[in-house]
């Protein structure tokens, strides 16, 4: 057990959301307005100015004064939204507001440049998932939100690695954002769900059952997961991660969905804290966040991530053995033709290794040019010289098969059977 | 024999030969008065195996970007070994070309531990730039190598500061997210010394490339390390949120149509833009040679001839498999109009048959991909810039016996008088 002081942190884009998160728990606002803020499920863009910013942020610490308060700058800006952000820079002096959270990294010289005394925090929702990536960011930002890609074993890695000072947070509850883009793709159907804001369901004709939950504004589309994220039943993960923040997202839900989430994870924390040899999460609390959540709880990529394992393993496999030819032509009986890609001597151990990686033994004991010349076979053949050449047809011999030549590293593996399987 | 009366020679409106990027003076009068000079942009291809760079670089492509078998994002591409990295790296230097090397996924840590022994192969390698959309890999590779460093489009940089920053950490060159327009490049090349790459043609991703982690949450494939199932281009229903706004519609609602930039050539190149770049390492030869030869073409002829009509460059890239075309954000943000909701379908006017691969004299050898019979009629695309349709009088297999069908997946034989050379592409005219 790790941690020392728990910071519960949400968002909020009205006074009624300001009141409910802080009387509910929250220790650190983050302020939206959509005009620069990606997704706060809240419109204001019909407003010019940042007023509104200022406004919340009174009204937060008029209930709670040590309360922190950021603002999520977390469109990716163009060009023309850079005097937006001016605009914004200033609304913030005036509301004491120091800190901002960004998505596009490039904002960090943006505020190096026109306001230096902000600080930044980087939540990339996307990459930023290793060691030397995060290690690179610390000089730009003060902290940094772990991706949900990163497994938590990671993360302990990651913080292990890098120095103490470091500071992370983490979303630990809330729909989980799995598409960005420009495209207003809603507003082009037939059917007018045409609103600058709108949100609808959507199901995937490929994987029935899931629904995913579209959200279109004019920054353009959001897609989120069929589940939303609920690390509820790993707080003892979380506290031993000693993160400096826990991000609540109830964004698109009821404000219940948001104070109920902070009262549980605040009760369940303290509780543990106090007590973790006994601790368990009981069967009403997990009640308690079924009762306002919509859709089903999951903790995502948190315990494991396993997404494309068997390419890692297909690289490794890569480099033991040279793909040196590809078979183009086969007239089974007679003869088969080979595009030579890789140097290669018809006196190496070699073999013949069918689309579906069953492997035959290769040996060439004569050969031709695709012009029928014979070549001699104690040759070196080569893609320059010998592009195609031709062999008499084995075994193995099919189009797209592959002629591969083995290096000295493979003989402490098995040895090559007729239609071994590799 | 090809029967050369019948033969039809038509060719692109091209000039120059193999080898033609540089400075251009411009003598007119129309381009003297607002830039004496233009730099032709490098026209970068996609290579998804060592035939499709030769095939690229002999149909007019400055460089190619190739993927290794460690880290490139395109799992389903041939992808080269160490070893046919180094063929494609000594191909690209001994024709004045250049290959650059996608390193493009978001690493995890453990992608980390098997990348840095890569890198060293590759430093042995170079190859003359890497594609980087990781900090952590950028880094890496900064302190490991000496190979120039660009920023993939998958790092999303959509504007001035994205650049800077990357710039800051090691990239001479950032490729810019595809829904940046023309006039923000120029902007940021009025300001910052960078060079700067955009996508001109190809299929395009929905989303902010880096932005989309569909595959992840649906089919435990990681978009951002070669995993994309590609699910923006599948079917969803449509349920709104309240009944009384209307019934459940099915769409291909994040099926975005493929880019097209060539019309703009002329913004481009006056631009500044250093690289000019056409998607698709797991596309055909067809289509490679095809974007290739008219991107070469329209480029050396805005260049060279000050020619401003692109309307038979586009007829000619339509020819090949796409899903429709917009032009993407190049000149303005893409909206609806860039999104084509009906069917995930393709279309196209001309299917590949296959891909010449030796010439000795008039006799041809033929990889064919697609059957076809004799007395079809086919299509030459030829490197020169030449498209030449006739029908073939006679055609043998490899043990030479004459055949009146190919196959699929096979070589074939025949005689021509055309002047049909290596790499040069077969296809076929659809009926309508």
């Amino acid at each position: 057990m790790k941690l020392s002081t728990l910071k519960l942190i949400t968002y909020a884009s009205t006074i009624d959301q300001v009141k409910s998160s802080l009387e509910a728990g929250a220790n650190h606002l983050i302020l939206e307005d959509s005009k620069l803020s990606l997704r706060p499920f809240h419109d204001d863009f019909q407003t010019s100015d940042f007023t509104k910013i200022t406004l919340l942020a009174n009204h937060a610490r008029s209930l709670s004064p040590g309360c922190e308060l950021s603002f999520n700058l977390d469109i990716l800006p163009h060009n023309h939204h850079l005097p937006l952000i001016h605009q914004l820079a200033q609304e913030l002096d005036k509301a004491f507001i120091t800190t901002v959270r960004v998505q596009d990294p490039g904002l960090a010289e943006w505020f190096k440049e026109h306001a230096p005394h902000i600080t930044l925090i980087l939540n990339c929702e996307t990459g930023n998932q290793n060691t030397e990536s995060i290690r690179y960011y610390q000089d730009h930002f003060k902290a940094q939100v772990f991706v949900n890609d990163i497994p938590n074993k990671d993360m302990q890695k990651i913080i292990t690695e890098l120095a103490s000072s470091a500071q992370f947070e983490l979303q630990v509850q809330g729909p989980i954002l799995i598409q960005n883009s420009p495209r207003p793709f809603l507003s082009g159907l037939t059917n007018p769900h045409t609103d600058s804001t709108t949100v609808v369901r959507s199901q995937d004709h490929e994987y029935p059952g899931r629904y995913f939950t579209f959200y279109q504004n004019p920054h353009g589309h959001l897609m989120y997961a069929y589940f939303d994220k609920s690390l509820l039943k790993n707080i003892p993960d979380l506290v031993a991660l000693n993160l400096s923040g826990w991000i609540i997202d109830g964004r698109g839900y009821p404000d219940t969905y948001t104070s109920t989430c902070l009262k549980l994870y605040r009760a369940l924390t303290n509780r543990y804290i106090q007590n973790p040899d006994t601790y368990e999460i009981t069967s009403d609390e997990i009640k308690k966040l079924d009762e306002v959540a919509t859709l089903p709880q999951k903790p995502g990529f948190f315990k494991i991530n396993q997404t494309d394992q068997d390419r890692i393993k297909k690289s490794k496999a890569a480099h033991s053995e040279t793909k040196v030819g590809i078979v183009v032509d086969s007239i089974k009986g007679e003869w088969i033709s080979i595009q030579v890609t890789h140097p290669f001597s018809p006196q190496d151990t070699l073999a013949i290794m069918t689309p579906e990686g069953k492997r035959y033994p290769l040996s060439i004991e004569e050969m031709y040019s695709i012009w029928n010349t014979p070549l001699s076979i104690t040759d070196t053949l080569s893609p320059q010289k010998n592009a195609l050449i031709k062999l008499k047809w084995q075994k193995g011999g099919q189009v797209k098969s592959a002629l591969i030549k083995y290096s000295e590293i493979i003989e402490t593996q098995s040895p090559i059977t007729a239609g071994s399987k590799k | 024999m090809l029967s050369g009366g019948q033969m039809t020679n038509r060719r692109l409106p091209r000039s120059g030969g193999f080898g033609r990027s540089g400075v251009v003076k411009v003598s007119t009068l129309a381009a003297s008065q607002h830039l004496a000079t233009v730099r032709k942009p490098e026209l970068l291809a996609p290579a998804g195996n060592i035939e499709k760079l030769k095939i690229a670089f002999q149909h007019g492509a400055d460089a190619c970007y190739v993927g290794g078998t460690v880290f490139g994002l395109r799992k389903f591409a041939d992808n080269f070994s160490d070893s046919e990295l180094q063929n494609a790296v000594d191909y690209a230097n001994e024709n004045g070309k250049k290959v650059y090397v996608v390193l493009n996924g978001y690493a995890h840590n453990s992608d980390i531990e098997s990348l840095a022994p890569h890198l060293e192969i590759l430093e042995k390698i170079k190859p003359h730039g890497f594609i980087i959309s990781d900090m952590g890999v950028m880094q890496l590779a900064k302190k490991m190598t000496t190979v120039d460093l660009h920023t993939s489009t998958q790092a999303s940089v959509t504007n001035l500061y994205g650049c800077k920053l990357w710039k800051n950490a090691g990239a001479k060159r950032v490729i810019l997210a595809r829904e940046v327009s023309i006039e923000d490049c120029k902007k940021i090349k009025e300001v910052l010394d960078i060079e700067l790459e955009v996508f001109v043609h190809g299929a395009m991703c929905a989303s902010y490339s880096g932005k989309c982690v569909i595959s992840n949450y649906t089919a435990g494939r990681d978009s951002n390390r070669g995993g994309c199932i590609q699910s923006c281009r599948h079917k969803y229903d449509i349920i709104p949120t309240n009944p009384q706004e209307g019934p459940t519609v099915t769409s291909h609602i994040m099926n975005a149509k493929d880019l097209m930039g060539v019309s703009l050539i002329p913004q481009l190149v006056e631009s500044g833009i250093e690289s000019l770049k056409i998607e698709g390492r797991m596309k055909s030869n067809l289509y490679v040679a095809n974007a290739v030869s008219t991107y070469r073409a329209a480029i050396d002829d805005y260049c060279d001839n000050r020619q401003t009509s692109f309307t038979e460059y586009e007829n000619e890239l339509k020819k090949v498999s796409n899903r429709h075309f917009s032009t993407g954000g190049l000149d303005h943000m893409p909206g609806t109009e860039s999104i084509y909701y009906d069917s995930a379908e393709g279309t196209k006017g001309v299917d590949l048959i296959g891909t010449v691969k030796a010439v000795q004299g008039n006799q041809v050898i033929a990889e064919i991909k697609v059957p076809f019979y004799k007395d079809d009629l086919i299509e030459f695309v030829s490197q020169s810039g030449n498209r030449y349709q006739d029908r073939l009088i006679s055609m043998k297999n490899m043990s030479g016996i004459p055949i009146e069908k190919t196959g699929q997946n096979c070589l074939i034989q025949f005689e021509t008088t055309l002047p049909i050379t290596e790499f040069d592409i077969i296809r076929k005219p659809i009926a309508i």
